[in-house]
């Protein structure tokens, strides 16, 4: 299966995508860090959108 | 075919691990993403979801309280239910609990104004640590050394603009062999126990801040300062953290979306098989 990839808005770089990429799930940009949310994955497509900020209710 | 629903806002690695687990298995594992998804609070909400599972995973403690009362209250059967997200979520509350319980627990000291703070900290001593009531992965727990210290935190504080801000929760500094104990248990079993070390220099230990893990064998008299915890808060998946001090252990944090992919490291799969069997087990009660 062909690697999926999506384009980092901040720095153009290349952010790979598991082929069982889910909504919700995290996705780092490996050039300059910028972390990502998948909103939506329809037919292949996969439709992101930036990370919500860790707030100091997040965690276990 | 048992059917569940996991209710998740950010999917981590361990819903991914549950997830997949169940695609292997004959359940019928439904995704409930809440940041999507609008509740209409009507009188057709009552009893509306018949006594469906729900595994709660919300990485925010606020969806996962508020989002399980309106499952709990259409008749959804949550785990965990929302008294334990209410008191594992809350320090005081947790710390209260764990009183009530005849449960050791670091001395805390609570107080509600600065000044009052500064007050505690000369009748628990120094060093101490400062903790937030909510929150997690060691995020604004801070040691401090002297009343200096704990001037600057408050004044920084202050500044914040932070949730439960008026609430001043400090404890002892357990002296602690550079670990702490994490025991999840599932029902009414202990599935893993690991320590997590510190990572580095840092007093903190944990996973998130990179602590490495090991695992963790423990005398039947710890076993059972678990299971009372567990007994104490009701929860059926739960990740219980506790500190060594001397030859006794002390509980430190109750964790009811429990993170495991460190204590995953020691214990592989049986995490994630163990919480399926247990929610298969309870769809056929």
């Amino acid at each position: 299966m062909e690697t999926k990839y999506i384009s980092c808005i901040e720095c153009k770089g290349n952010i790979e995508v598991p082929d069982d990429a889910m909504v919700g799930e995290l996705l780092e940009c490996p050039d300059c860090g910028k972390i990502y949310e998948i909103k939506e994955v329809k037919n292949g497509k996969i439709d992101y959108k930036e990370a919500e900020a860790i707030s100091e209710d997040w965690g276990e | 075919m048992v059917s569940f629903s996991l209710v998740y806002d950010i999917l981590r690695w361990e819903e991914k691990e549950i997830i997949n687990e169940a695609k292997k298995r004959e359940i019928n594992l439904n995704t409930l993403e809440i940041k999507n998804v609008n509740f209409k609070l009507d009188k057709n909400v009552e009893k509306s979801l018949k006594e469906e599972i729900f595994l709660q995973r919300c990485t925010s403690s606020t969806r996962r309280l508020f989002s399980t009362a309106i499952l709990e209250y259409a008749g959804g059967q949550v785990i965990n239910n929302f008294q334990t997200n209410l008191i594992s979520s809350n320090k005081l509350l947790t710390n209260i609990i764990l009183l009530k319980n005849r449960i050791p627990a670091p001395l805390s000291y609570v107080s509600f104004s600065e000044d009052s703070c500064i007050k505690s900290s000369e009748m628990l001593g120094f060093p101490l640590v400062f903790k937030p009531i909510v929150g997690s992965w060691g995020r604004f727990v801070h040691k401090i050394r002297d009343q200096y210290e704990l001037k600057n935190i408050l004044e920084y504080r202050s500044f914040l603009n932070s949730m439960y801000k008026e609430v001043f929760y400090i404890q002892e500094y357990v002296e602690k062999p550079c670990r702490d104990i994490r025991c999840i248990v599932v029902g009414d079993e202990i599935v893993a126990t690991i320590y997590r070390y510190q990572a580095n220099d840092d007093f903190r230990t944990n996973v998130a801040l990179g602590g490495k893990v090991e695992e963790a064998r423990l005398s039947d008299g710890q076993k059972e300062i678990f299971f009372k915890v567990k007994e104490a808060i009701g929860g059926e998946i739960l990740g219980i953290d506790a500190m060594e001090k001397k030859d006794q252990i002390l509980i430190n944090e109750i964790n009811s979306s429990v993170e495991f992919g460190g204590a995953a490291k020691v214990a592989g799969k049986k995490i994630v098989e163990s919480i399926l069997n247990y929610i298969v087990k309870k769809g056929k009660r």
